[in-house]
C-alpha cells in the first residue's frame, strides 16, 4: 500500500527548488516501493510520449530512487496505445486505462460501454508482455452501496462503468479493477468490516479471483493536516495490512498525497511557497518501516473495540511491533503492561505513555 | 456441515473461525441467530431466512447452502426498511450452488448489514 502519487512534478518553492532538492533527506527516508505518474484529472492534457512532466520524473525524481522502487502508470487514453512502450522501463509496474472514468463521462467518455470499448481497443493492441499489468477501472462500490444523498446522475454514472467492466470481464479481460478512494469518517461500521464488505463487493461484481488496487486513496477535500487526517490515514494502512495478509485480492495501493501544494502532502508546499514536512510525513515514515520490512502476524480479530485498529508484525530479528489507532474513541484504552510510543500530536515528538490506549491517537507500540 | 469444512469453502480468517457456531440445519423460513451460520436445506422448495435485529456492533450471521441446491432453489435474505443491506432495503437473493454469505451488524441502523462474504 506504500505507493506515493506524484500529480505535478514541476511545482517548485519560493527558492525554485522541487520537494525532492528542497527536502531530500525526507523524501530519502520516505518508504515508497512505487510511483504512480502520471496520474490524475492531468493526464487528459498530456499530447504525446514525449510529455515534459513524464519525462521529469522519469529522469530526475527516478534517478533519486533506488531500482526496486517502481512506476504505475495511469495512461491518457487520448494517446495512441504504443506510447506505452516509448514510456516503459524496467521500473514500469502497472499501467492503469485511464482516470476515474464515472467522472468522466460525458466529456471524455459518453457512457460505461465507450469506456469499456475504449479500454478493449487499447488492452488488445498491447503486446503480451503489458497485457499482463494492465488494469481498467469500475464504478466505486462505496458510490454505489453507500452513496445516499449524492446525485442520481452521479450514481447513473458509477452504474453505467461498472456493468459495462462486468461485460468485458465476461468476455475473458483479466479482472484486475484500479480504483480511487477517499478515507472517510463516515463509512458505517468499524474500518475492518467496512472493508471486508467493500472487497466483497468487488468479488460479487468480477468474481472470486478478481484483484484490487487503491491506486489513488486519498483524504477527503478539503482535509488538512488535522488529527483526523493522521488518523483516518492509520487506520487505512491498519485494516489494509491485514486484508492483505487475510486475502490476494487486493494488490497494492498509492497515496494521492505524495508531494504537492498543501500540507495535507507528505512533502506539502505551504502558504509560503516552503516545502513542509507534517505529522503526516511522520505517520508514513513510521508505520511505513514497519509495513516493508516487517511480517504480518495473525491475531484474533474478534472481540476487539470497535474503534481501535491494532496489528502486530515482526521484523526478521524477531523484534515485534504493534501498530495502532484508536480512531473512534474518546476513552483511553487500558493496555496492560505495555509502554506506548505515540507521535500523534502536533509537535511530532514521540510521548511515551504507559499501560493506555490514549483517546484519539495512534502510533507504534514495541513489544 | 463441519465449522472447519465451512470456514475452508468461505475462506474465511482463522481469527474469525474460533468464533464460529453452526447453528441446525433447517428445511423452512425462519429468522437467523446472531452469532452463528445458518446451514439452509432449499432442496424441497426455496427458503425466505429473516435477519436477525441486533444493536450490538459486530454481531454477525451467516447462510450458508447445505444442500447445493440454491441455484435451483434460491434462498431469499429478507433484509427490509427495518433491517437493511448496505443501505438497501431490498432482500437479498442467494442463487450460486453451494453460496455462502455472512454478514456482520454495522452499528448504523441506516446502513444495517455489512456483508462480507
Amino acid at each position: 500500500m506504500l505507493g506515493l502519487c506524484i500529480q505535478a512534478p514541476e511545482l517548485k518553492d519560493r527558492n525554485g527548488l522541487r520537494f525532492w532538492e528542497a527536502k531530500p533527506q525526507a523524501w530519502a527516508q520516505l518508504p515508497k516501493t512505487f510511483l504512480r505518474h502520471p496520474n490524475g484529472t492531468a493526464i487528459y492534457d498530456i499530447e504525446s510520449a514525449n510529455d515534459a512532466r513524464f519525462n521529469m520524473v522519469k529522469s530526475e525524481l527516478f534517478g533519486t530512487l533506488p531500482n526496486e522502487v517502481k512506476q504505475d502508470i495511469c495512461f491518457p487514453p487520448q494517446l495512441p496505445a504504443g506510447t506505452v512502450a516509448a514510456w516503459a522501463t524496467p521500473r514500469t509496474a502497472r499501467i492503469v486505462y485511464g482516470n476515474e472514468p464515472p467522472m468522466h463521462i460525458p466529456d471524455i467518455w459518453e457512457s460505461g460501454i465507450a469506456y469499456a470499448e475504449g479500454y478493449k481497443t487499447f488492452y488488445d493492441s498491447l503486446p503480451n508482455s503489458f497485457k499482463e499489468n494492465v488494469w481498467f477501472q469500475s464504478g466505486k462500490e462505496e458510490i454505489l452501496n453507500f452513496g445516499q444523498g449524492l446525485p442520481d446522475r452521479l450514481i447513473q454514472k458509477h452504474f453505467s462503468v461498472k456493468s459495462a467492466m462486468i461485460e468485458c470481464v465476461s468476455e475473458g479481460y483479466p479482472a484486475r479493477v484500479a480504483t480511487t478512494h477517499k478515507l472517510r469518517p463516515d463509512y458505517p461500521g468499524n474500518a475492518y468490516w467496512f472493508y471486508r464488505a467493500l472487497l466483497n463487493m468487488y468479488r460479487d461484481a468480477y468474481g472470486h479471483k478478481v484483484k484490487l488496487l487503491f491506486h489513488e486513496y486519498k483524504l477527503d477535500d478539503g482535509v488538512t493536516d488535522t488529527e483526523d487526517a493522521v488518523l483516518l490515514l492509520a487506520q487505512f494502512l491498519i485494516v489494509m495490512s491485514r486484508l492483505i495478509y487475510e486475502s490476494d485480492t487486493i494488490d497494492g495501493g498509492a497515496y494521492q498525497q505524495g508531494a504537492g501544494t498543501g500540507t495535507v502532502n507528505l512533502i506539502g508546499r505551504n502558504e509560503n511557497q516552503e516545502w513542509v514536512t507534517t505529522w503526516l510525513t511522520q505517520l508514513w515514515i513510521e508505520f511505513g518501516h514497519v509495513l516493508i520490512n516487517a511480517k504480518f502476524i495473525e491475531t484474533e480479530q474478534i472481540e476487539r473495540p470497535d474503534y481501535v485498529s491494532i496489528e502486530a508484525y515482526e521484523f526478521r530479528s524477531g523484534t515485534k511491533y504493534l501498530l495502532f489507532c484508536n480512531r473512534g474513541s474518546d476513552e483511553y484504552i487500558n493496555l496492560p503492561g505495555k509502554s506506548v510510543t505515540l507521535f500523534s500530536n502536533r509537535e511530532m515528538k514521540k510521548t511515551n505513555w504507559n499501560n493506555v490506549l490514549p483517546a484519539k491517537s495512534c502510533g507504534v507500540i514495541k513489544l | 456441515m463441519a465449522t472447519k469444512k465451512i470456514a475452508a469453502k468461505l475462506s474465511i480468517p482463522k481469527g474469525i473461525v474460533a468464533a464460529m457456531e453452526v447453528d441446525t440445519e433447517v428445511s423452512a423460513n425462519v429468522t437467523a441467530q446472531i452469532n452463528k451460520i445458518l446451514p439452509v436445506n432449499s432442496t424441497s422448495g426455496t427458503r425466505t431466512i429473516t435477519p436477525p435485529t441486533t444493536t450490538q456492533n459486530g454481531a454477525w450471521f451467516g447462510v450458508v447452502d447445505s444442500r447445493n441446491k440454491f441455484d435451483t432453489q434460491n434462498c431469499v435474505v429478507n433484509f427490509s426498511a427495518d433491517n437493511k443491506l448496505q443501505t438497501s432495503s431490498s432482500p437479498l437473493t442467494l442463487s450460486v450452488e453451494g453460496q455462502c454469505a455472512i454478514f456482520v451488524w454495522s452499528g448504523v441502523p441506516a446502513a444495517g448489514w455489512l456483508r462480507i462474504v
